[in-house]
């Protein structure tokens, strides 16, 4: 019990070595930080808040360091659409790295409403159901933010 | 942290094993004195657990309880204890039959069953809706959002967990007598046996004390002590939240 065995050193060493691709694998999965922010409100002041939450979050963990997706549904939808009071701003930070979502199921829903489906702003994709995706981006490690 | 309280499986079970603090027993049964449904669970559990210690006499309830995932830090983890476990299992794999598994998937036991029963974390996709405006049409687009999580699981034959927490104005969504929605959570809640409605009991003895009401919470919903702590920790455990 008390000698070592001659091998044992040989073998520590040998799982240190391959436990150090281990260690490096995480943390070349993608950004380090993972951020949602749900927009579910028609209130101008919150759609505005959600964008500088965004680009200050961006800016606070360097824009690789961070991924970033706004899901905008319900009365929030008017965030993305090309009636939006935002509208430069959300195609511009589409650009730099920030995922803009729309709920696919609202927009039905408005469709339904009005006769035409709304149209979205350039640089925003369309989601099945805004609450799934922020479910599956919180199943994935996103942070939830709702301003 | 130790004043939050929620009736999940997990707390019905450790107060059915004896399990729980004086404190949180005694929140328990006041809440069970509220709501018809905890009752009922609670008496459910109690079968259950009547059932398989006279089935399986080898096999401790213990060691259904522990095979599961969600009981979080809730006891020590004593050596011996996972001794006996792992003997109590080995006994339980020599005997002949019948399966645990398929004796407690026989049916005949309760709804309890499929929300205690394999698939807790992991595979299952939890996820705590919170609500805290009366705004009716806040509360339509809840019940929308939530009925499309459940029909689209349901759909893809996905497991899943619901739970929908009211607390400040939004506890008038679960009011009797006022709530705008009544009929429709009466009827999700009777078609999604993954579905649970809670009120929050700090805002429901504000709201008496205050106006002076007697408040009654819809029959379909628990009452937990804390909204704010319950969501807090849903979120610890890794649910999904998604506030309204």
């Amino acid at each position: 019990m008390k000698t070592m065995r001659p091998y044992t050193p040989f073998l520590l060493l040998l799982s240190l070595l391959l436990a150090a691709p281990l260690a490096f694998a995480g943390s070349d999965d993608g950004p380090k930080h993972k951020i949602v922010i749900q927009v579910s409100s028609d209130d101008a002041r919150t759609q505005k808040i959600a964008l500088n939450n965004a680009v200050n979050l961006q800016k606070a963990l360097g824009q690789d360091n961070v991924a970033i997706e706004i899901v905008a549904y319900g009365p929030g939808l008017s965030l993305l659409t090309s009636k939006s009071r935002q509208g430069k701003r959300v195609e511009s930070l589409a650009m730099q790295d920030i995922t803009f979502s729309a709920c696919g199921n609202t927009m039905k829903k408005v469709a339904r409403k009005t006769g035409k489906e709304p149209q979205l702003l350039e640089g925003v994709r369309v989601v099945q159901a805004g609450v799934l995706r922020i479910m599956e981006l919180q199943e994935q490690g996103y942070a939830y933010v709702r301003p | 942290m130790n004043t939050i309280t929620h009736y999940s499986d997990e707390i019905i079970n450790a107060f059915v094993d004896g399990e729980l603090a004086a404190a949180e027993r005694r929140e328990l049964l006041a809440a069970a004195a509220e709501s018809d449904r905890l009752r009922q669970r609670i008496c459910e559990a109690v079968q259950l657990k009547e059932l398989v210690r006279g089935a399986y006499p080898a096999r401790s309830p213990e060691g259904l309880v522990k095979g599961r995932s969600g009981r979080r830090g809730a006891r020590m983890r004593h050596a011996a204890a996972a001794a006996v476990a792992v003997l109590a299992v080995s006994v339980a794999l020599l005997l002949p039959r019948p399966e645990p598994g398929q004796r407690l998937a026989d049916g005949a036991l309760s709804p309890v069953l499929p929300l205690s029963t394999g698939e807790e974390a992991g595979e299952t996709t939890r996820v705590v809706f919170h609500v805290s405006s009366a705004d009716p049409a806040a509360a339509r687009e809840l019940l929308d959002q939530v009925e499309l999580v459940l029909r689209e699981y349901a759909a893809g034959n996905r497991p899943l967990k619901v739970e929908v927490i009211a607390n400040n104005e939004g506890l008038r969504l679960l009011q009797q007598g006022r709530s705008p929605v009544a009929e429709r959570i009466r009827r999700l809640d009777q078609r999604y046996q993954n579905l649970l409605f809670a009120a929050c009991g700090n805002t429901l003895e504000r709201l008496r004390r205050e106006t002076g009401e007697q408040i009654r919470i819809l029959p379909q919903a628990v009452i937990v002590q804390s909204g704010v702590s319950f969501v807090a920790r849903r979120q610890q455990e890794g649910w999904a939240y998604i506030k309204v």
